[in-house]
């Protein structure tokens, strides 16, 4: 206190003077771009302006200070940075600041203060202070004072409601999950699907607190005196302020029940490093623990020790079976145009089935409600374009339309190569997003998506890949407690082939899977201690597999007939989340499922316990439409729990079994787009998978670092193998191609997160190992003499560092470094002759290692001017792939020259590989 | 080598990149490996037993003092005669071939295992039709704009039966010249001698070799039972091979289809060169058993087949060639550095602008890269 009377003191002293001396011409203090807190910023301007602040240490926070334009006015910037603190300032012209918090004693000085107070007056009587503008801070300063009062007065003891919608402050969508907190009695609340809140509370005075996932928290003080209402907007984590890259919202890792869980914003989606100039999603991925690809042009990856085909994509509850363009190097999904993604690796939610090893939930974006909005960008290989606004004005109605397209092609035509340039790839993917906002209980969402790849490679095979889909979602708010969705679905993917090597052998070959789906789940929230999900849902498969044809008349390839097949499989749900107490919480869930495989078929009964061989069938029958061949019943469960040493810190637990009816089959080593897939049958049981999984997470300084460390191990049974030398192309017997035999998986897997601050960012290491064995002991098929083999992707040490650095407002830095074990590989470890010839004997499968991967990538982001009222905004992304131009063999290739064997370590983009995007947006462009 | 480089496309968009590194298989089994082959023609034939060899080691490990009985379902039987170590041989007026017959062997060893072969049918000739070569361009990870040379395809004639399968093996013969010509000798005395019958019967070289890839087809999945165009062996101006004259033999095997299978499980892993599906690569069994232990795994195919053959001859190359060529010093410092640490006789060679230099003793003696001295009866100058 002492202090302030001195400063007290001070202030009039130089008052005094300043009117004894007379008035000085009032000099204009600018300041330039920065961003610095209080304490440096003050310091700087006091000696780089020669002027002086005068404020008391205790009672101005260290907020930091952020000036936006090329330069502004000093006092203007100190009243924006300080309005919403209560906190006046003045100057006396002569460069002497002053900052007081609100001091009764300034009335008399009231004309000296300039009012920056908007008042904003809200619905149903509230009074409403916003604060001006954008502040960069740690939000925990940041207050509003504000009286909530429909009536003017109130029983002050009967409870009333303060109720709202948590709003998206950018473009005033809604922000379902948030999470609302009044301090004072510890009472946590979160909005509905549609953003909506209420709180019973006895009137008085209370701190709410609000904050959801990539949002700033917002506090405010709030005195309630009746019924009132209370929207609130958060504002994105943009550029314009430098946080967080990935985050959940907050102490979520430790206090959730979830494990093996990500959640990544579109945001960070963009600040990493890119190849070739795009983001991608998967790369981003793939830089999580436990996430593992066989190399650059594999399409897919292998999440803890599973095959690509126990992963599922889906885009807003549509099931995309082909997520690559370009055999690996792109993905489907255009970064634009969503919103970001959740990964599930170990419990996954009981409203998912089928898939043992991973879902990829991406949710695509919404359009805005508010303003119609574009953005596009160029790239070296594609280009991207994207517009959204709403359907009608000023309803919750909206739409959102993106499409990208390469132009390789025009590439591959400046290569000076007759080869070449007959060889054609081209791709586009597309989708378009219609939100209705029926009523204040009901949102129905259309969502349509489609990609396709054509590849000619002048060489022999022309491909020609399709994904094609539809969702429609109906969500209906009963009441605060219970809330349905609806889901129908319809996934088609499509590819036909057609192969010209050997032109007496041409042929041309298709294959079409439809996927169709109908799911409908409520989610009953008990009481904030209890929440329920349970739900049915219904898939419905078709696989047409087309048939094998001569290519043209030059090909003499006899016709072969394949049949389709069809399937369903229907479930029922039901999942518990129930916290205990504040330190326990557990998690259960149940999952029947009833599949059955229909016909029509022809199904082969094969001679017991000998090999499924043509010459040991027995018997032939064959199947009506739609009669049930084989069915069956299978119960998956989920359990999972957690128990809070202390609020940072915790430990969790899980179990899982799931089962999988839909397999691809591929003999090659690394997964191709023209894989078929197969469902379960008669001959083929489903997969089954369990999970056991163990977990520490602890955070430190605030939250603001995340750690974390989890074991699992993992068991496939019935993980469907091809046998070796297979042929499944023009195999009518497919179940004689393959073997079903188990996959043995386990691993650790370490995080270190930093989610804030000018560096943020994460680092993590895996140890794994995943072993498959194929060997059935009743009929003696077998791979690999029947001993165990790592898995194509078996990659035991794996560290992941992703780097952010936002070194001015305008310019950030990031980089990736990868590094992991090399991939197994089967080598020649022997020679002998055949008539003449020498032939190359294998080593065991897998029995050796590619060498260990390495790469550095990094990238420069440069926004354009930030002025936030900007009509078109713009940026460049300059990116550095393989900066190290590490050669890491992506294969190895044997050649026989005169005798003597070679081995080639075959690299792709094993380079340095530079880029440069250039992004336009036009209309807001926060994200 | 199969044309089927999807991946060399890749590798041009995405700047990919190949290199040799040193093969370091630290596991290897020796393993017993049977080659033999019974055909329709003239006998006698021949039974090769060994031991597989680590990579790279040329050094054959015969399997010697095998009992190797032949057997043909008739019912006649014949004992081979090790004429060498490792080589068994049946006599000339032993079991002869014989078209829609069957045959097996049998092999002890003097160990006391005991090893067998199902029969296998001898099947009916199916004779090829043509055999003819096509100048073209083959693109490949080395060479992304192409590398020229001649494509060998064949036809063969309609065969009486749909289900037909064949192996066809090539025996490649090339004439050849040592890589620079000789200007003069310079003698230890200082002489200078010019066209000295000694060095001029070392200039020009014929040499014959299997090429090492098989190619496989069968008429099974065809609607008419006659292969047409089908691909074989790839010659390139990457050797010296076009540089004068080159011809082919082609041996087209007709075979059973457990055969087929074998070879062209061996012929999938020997051109295993298409990344984006390439096959997982495993040991393939063949037709040998050990009939006490059918766990062990013996390698190599005791074939059956019925044999045509055609021989073709192709012009010389006129596209660059991209072979080394020796080294020849030209450089006056580099010369007399050369005659200090080597002795006489020094070999004077024209260099293209008309200058001379000093090349190696090894690279004025077409012997040296394998060939000889003699023309082969067969030769047709081109």
């Amino acid at each position: 206190m002492k202090s302030t009377i001195f400063i007290f003191c001070l202030f009039f002293f130089i008052i005094l003077t300043n009117s004894l001396l007379g008035q000085e011409k009032e000099k204009n203090i600018y300041v330039k771009t920065q961003s610095l807190n209080w304490d440096d910023f003050s310091k700087y301007i006091e000696i780089e302006n020669n002027v002086r602040f005068f404020y008391n240490r205790d009672s101005i926070p260290n907020i930091e200070i952020l000036v936006k334009n090329d330069s502004a006015l000093l006092e203007q910037v100190l009243k924006e940075s300080f309005s919403t603190f209560g906190i006046k300032v003045s100057k006396d012209g002569r460069g002497n600041y002053f900052l007081f918090k609100d001091f009764s004693i300034h009335r008399d000085l009231d004309n000296l203060f300039i009012k920056d107070q908007q008042d904003q007056a809200a619905e149903d009587g509230i009074v409403y202070k916003a604060d001006g503008e954008y502040l960069k801070t740690y939000q925990d300063f940041i207050s509003e004072s504000l009286v909530i009062d429909s009536n003017g007065s109130g029983n002050k003891n009967k409870k009333v409601l303060l109720s709202g919608y948590v709003t998206n402050f950018s473009d005033g969508s809604t922000i379902p999950q948030a999470r609302l907190k009044i301090n004072e009695t510890n009472t946590n609340v979160i909005t509905n699907l549609f953003g909506y809140y209420e709180i019973q509370i006895k009137p008085g005075n209370y701190t709410l607190t609000a904050n959801s996932l990539g949002m700033y928290e917002r506090n405010y003080k709030l005195t309630i005196i009746s019924n009132g209402r209370l929207n609130i907007p958060l504002k994105t984590k943009s550029f314009l302020i430098d946080e967080a890259v990935v985050s959940a919202t907050r102490n979520h890792n430790v206090r959730s029940t979830t494990m093996g869980f990500e959640k990544i914003t579109a945001k960070a989606i963009k600040e990493l490093p890119v190849v070739l100039g795009e983001p991608d999603i998967v790369k981003v991925a793939l830089l999580l623990p436990g996430v593992q690809t066989i190399g650059e042009v594999s399409s897919g990856f292998n999440v803890r020790g599973s095959p690509a085909d126990q992963n599922m994509f889906y885009i807003n509850d549509l099931p995309i079976y082909n997520s690559s363009h370009l055999f690996g190097l792109y993905t489907t999904f255009n970064s634009d145009a969503i919103n970001g993604f959740e990964f599930y690796k170990s419990n996954i939610p009981i409203e998912y089935g089928g898939h043992l090893s991973s879902i990829f939930d991406i949710e695509a974006k919404k359009g805005n409600t508010e303003n119609f909005s574009a953005r596009g960008g160029i790239g070296p290989l594609s280009s991207r374009m994207l517009v959204e606004g709403p359907i009608q004005k000023d309803s919750s109605s909206s739409y959102l339309i993106s499409f990208r397209s390469t132009y390789s092609d025009w590439l591959l035509n400046q290569i000076d190569n007759i080869e070449i340039k007959n060889s054609a790839a081209s791709f586009y993917d597309a989708l378009m997003n219609f939100s209705f906002g029926l009523t204040k209980k009901d949102n129905v969402e259309l969502f349509l998506y489609g990609s396709n790849d054509y590849a000619d490679l002048a060489f022999g095979i022309r491909n020609n890949y399709t994904n094609l889909g539809a969702s429609l979602k109906w969500t209906h708010v009963f009441n605060k407690k219970l809330i349905s969705e609806l889901d129908v679905v319809k996934s088609q993917y499509y590819y036909d082939m057609e192969n010209y090597e050997i032109a007496y052998i041409g042929y041309k070959n298709s294959f079409e899977l439809n996927h169709n789906e109908a799911k409908l789940k409520f989610n009953y929230y008990l009481n904030d201690k209890q929440a329920f999900q349970f739900g049915i849902n219904a898939k419905f498969y078709d696989l047409n597999y087309g048939d094998f044809l001569p290519l043209n008349e030059e090909s003499t390839i006899k016709p072969i007939e394949f049949e389709s097949e069809k399937a369903i499989s229907s479930s029922i749900f039901i999942s518990d989340k129930w916290d205990i107490s504040n330190k326990i919480s557990i998690e259960g869930g149940i999952r029947a499922t009833y599949y059955s495989y229909l016909g029509p078929k022809t199904i082969f009964t094969y001679e017991e316990n000998a090999p499924r061989d043509i010459n040991n069938i027995t018997d032939t029958v064959k199947y009506g439409n739609n009669k049930s061949i084989s069915d069956n019943i299978n119960f998956d469960f989920r359990i999972a729990g957690k128990y809070e040493i202390n609020p940072d810190f915790s430990i969790k637990a899980s179990y899982n079994t799931l089962h999988q009816y839909i397999f691809m089959l591929s003999n090659t080593v690394s997964v191709t787009p023209t894989s078929k897939w197969k469902l379960s049958d008669p001959h083929l049981e489903p997969m089954k998978g369990k999970q056991y999984s163990l977990g520490f997470y602890k955070n430190f300084w605030n939250d603001k670092i995340e750690t974390s460390v989890e074991l699992y191990y993992k068991e496939v049974e019935n993980q469907v193998e091809y046998k070796d030398g297979a042929d499944f192309l023009t195999n009518q017997y497919p179940e004689t191609a393959v073997i079903q035999g188990d996959i043995k998986a386990y691993g650790i897997e370490i995080m270190l997160r930093k989610k804030i601050g000018k560096i943020n960012g994460w680092v993590n290491y895996t140890y794994s190992k995943a072993e498959v064995t194929a060997l059935n002991p009743l009929t003696g098929e077998m791979n690999n003499q029947g001993h165990a083999y790592p898995t194509n992707y078996d990659r035991p040490h794996a560290a992941n560092l992703a780097l952010n650095y936002k070194a001015t407002k305008r310019i950030s830095i990031s980089m990736n470094v990868v590094y992991s074990t090399g991939r197994p590989v089967t080598y020649p470890t022997s020679i002998y002759y055949q008539n003449g010839i020498q032939i190359t004997g294998f080593s065991g499968r897998n029995e050796y290692r590619l060498p260990d991967y390495f790469r550095t990538d990094l990238s420069i982001n440069i926004e354009g001017n930030l002025k936030k009222s900007k009509f078109a905004h713009s940026s460049w992304s300059i990116g550095f792939y393989n900066l190290t131009a590490r050669k890491n063999p992506y294969s190895i290739v044997f050649q026989n020259e005169d005798g003597e064997i070679k081995g080639y370590k075959i690299s792709i983009l094993g380079t340095i590989i530079p880029s440069i995007n250039y992004n336009l947006k036009f209309g807001n462009y926060e994200n | 080598m199969k044309i089927r480089n999807i991946i060399l496309i890749l590798s041009l968009i995405v700047l990919g990149c190949k290199d040799e590194f040193l093969l370091d298989s630290k596991t290897y089994e020796s393993l017993m490996v049977v080659d033999g082959l019974i055909t329709n023609e003239e006998g006698p034939y021949m039974v090769k037993i060994s031991r597989s060899l680590p990579v790279n080691h040329l050094e054959k490990i015969p399997y010697e003092n095998c009992i190797v009985t032949l057997i043909e379902n008739t019912g006649t039987t014949e004992i081979l005669t090790e004429i060498e170590p490792g080589k068994y041989m049946t006599s000339e007026s032993g079991i002869k071939g014989v078209i829609g017959n069957e045959y097996s062997i049998s092999i002890y060893t003097p160990e006391g295992k005991e090893y067998h072969s199902a029969f296998q049918e001898l099947k009916e000739l199916v004779d090829l039709d043509s055999v003819y070569a096509e100048s073209t361009k083959l693109i490949d990870i080395d060479y992304p704009f192409g590398l020229p040379g001649y494509q060998f395809y064949i036809n063969t004639k309609t065969a009486p039966t749909q289900e037909n399968y064949f192996l066809w093996s090539m025996t490649e013969t090339f004439e050849y010249d040592i890589d620079h010509e000789l200007a003069y000798v310079e003698t230890r005395f200082g002489d200078y001698l010019y066209n000295n019958p000694r060095y001029d019967t070392l200039i020009t070289c014929w040499r014959t070799q299997n090429v090492n890839y098989i190619f496989t087809g069968t008429t099974s999945k065809l609607s008419i039972p006659q292969i047409a165009h089908q691909p074989l062996h790839f010659v390139g101006t990457d050797t010296k091979k076009l540089t004068k004259g080159y011809s082919a033999l082609i041996q087209q095997y007709t075979i059973g289809e457990n055969a087929y299978n074998y070879w062209q499980g061996i012929e999938e892993q020997s051109s295993n060169e298409n990344l984006l599906v390439s096959s997982q690569p495993y040991t393939i069994k063949g037709n040998i058993e050990n009939i006490n232990n059918d766990e062990e795994i013996v390698l190599g195919y005791f074939t059956v087949a019925s044999v045509s053959q055609k021989r073709i001859f192709v012009e010389k190359s006129y596209d660059p060639f991209y072979y080394n060529a020796c080294l020849i010093i030209t450089d006056i410092l580099a010369i007399s550095d050369h005659k200090k640490k080597f002795p006489a006789p020094y070999f004077w060679v024209k260099v293209d602008d008309g200058a001379f230099g000093i090349t190696d003793k090894h690279c004025i003696d077409c012997r040296n890269e394998g060939g000889n001295l003699e023309k082969p009866e067969f030769w047709i100058d081109q």
